[in-house]
């Protein structure tokens, strides 16, 4: 019967708060009803009022003034110094650190495409070295001719197994 | 839920936009919540003072991840129980070693007194003595979400979707723990239960 719905609501309703006119009302004609029930709804009543009773623990009259000290000293020491109170250099920081990357950008970029014309310089001269190595002219004379005779039809095999 | 409606979240919009005096109320209106479940928690109250502060300087540090559409206390309370899991690790791992702890070569010498300048004011509440110092430790000894949850239950401050939202777990589940927990205190506290001679509360 403890787990009666009824019960339930009001026993948990009580834990919190102290029951209305209307709910002691029905509480009453509940336990009427269960009077087997009313040794556990009186422990639970003593030990909501052992526990409401529980004196509140001693706060230290300057409790709230420590609290507002300790955090402003947290939130002084978060927060960014005004511009007026920042050294000169820390202002012209960044700008100064954008023209540094852009400068650096610029010599790299230069440095490479420096680099990429030296080796194109590099390759043009071995091709002009290696054509003094080349064949003279003359060797050429003949070329029609020789290229003439790759385009001769090929050999008729049957004639020459008859000659044979 | 609008900043117009919740005083929480129009606080929290103040505390977001850097409004010391909003700030201020916000610690003012939860130290005593949330020092309550530190200390429960941790069963220190030097320790639980500094952990309560490091809460706070959390909440104003992460106050511009907090949303408006979430309860302010659901997510101070979050905060809390997030940092205080932290700490009871960090305990586990490094466990401290007690200055009242004997030293072989100081055994004929008298252990040193010294003096608890603390000064707390009286307790608001009747309950005294052995009552309390039970209730505390049968608290103490309960798994931590079922006492987390119990205690963040006492109020009427956190529904329990809130306090569900707070330990992590479903609606049901909170339910299940904050029942298991309450039958482990009964169990715990039945002869004072019983006795009928509980103050009332104030």
């Amino acid at each position: 019967m403890i787990n009666d719905p009824v019960y339930q609501k009001l026993r948990e309703m009580s834990w919190r708060r102290k029951l209305e006119p209307q709910e002691e009302a029905l509480l009453s004609e509940w336990l009427a009803a269960h009077p087997e029930i009313q040794p556990d709804w009186e422990s639970e009543t003593s030990l909501t009022e052992l526990l409401t009773a529980l004196p509140n623990v001693p706060v230290a009259s300057n409790f709230t003034q420590r609290v507002l000290a300790a955090t402003r000293r947290e939130a002084s020491a978060n927060e960014p110094l005004s511009p007026r109170l920042r050294p000169w250099w820390t202002r012209w920081l960044p700008k100064t650190a954008l023209a540094a990357v852009v400068l650096l950008a610029g010599l790299i970029s230069y440095s490479h495409i420096q680099s990429a014309r030296r080796a194109e310089w590099a390759q043009s001269l071995a091709t002009v070295s290696q054509v003094g190595s080349l064949p003279t002219p003359d060797v050429l004379n003949d070329f029609d001719v020789i290229a003439a005779l790759s385009a001769t039809p090929p050999a008729d095999e049957e004639l020459l197994k008859l000659m044979q | 839920m609008s900043a117009e409606l919740d005083p929480d979240a129009a606080l929290m919009l103040r505390v977001k936009q850097g409004d010391w005096a909003a700030f201020t109320e916000l610690v003012d209106k939860y130290k005593q919540p949330v020092m309550n479940l530190v200390f429960r928690m941790l069963r220190d109250a030097t320790e639980a003072e500094d952990l309560a502060q490091v809460v706070f300087l959390q909440v104003y540090k992460s106050a511009h991840r907090y949303e408006i559409s979430s309860k302010l206390s659901t997510w101070i309370f979050t905060i809390t129980r997030n940092l205080a899991l932290n700490e009871i690790r960090r305990r586990s791992r490094h466990p401290a070693v007690s200055l009242d702890a004997s030293h072989p070569e100081h055994e004929d010498q008298p252990l040193q007194q010294y003096e608890d300048k603390k000064t707390f004011s009286p307790p608001e509440s009747l309950l005294h003595g052995e009552l309390e110092e039970k209730i505390e430790q049968a608290l103490a000894e309960l798994p931590e979400n079922q006492r987390t949850a119990i205690l963040l239950c006492r109020g009427d401050e956190l529904s329990y979707e809130d306090i569900a939202k707070v330990i992590g777990s479903s609606l049901s589940a909170t339910k299940s723990l904050i029942h298991r927990g309450r039958e482990t205190l009964k169990n715990k506290l039945k002869p004072y239960l019983r006795s009928g001679c509980w103050p009332k509360p104030k």
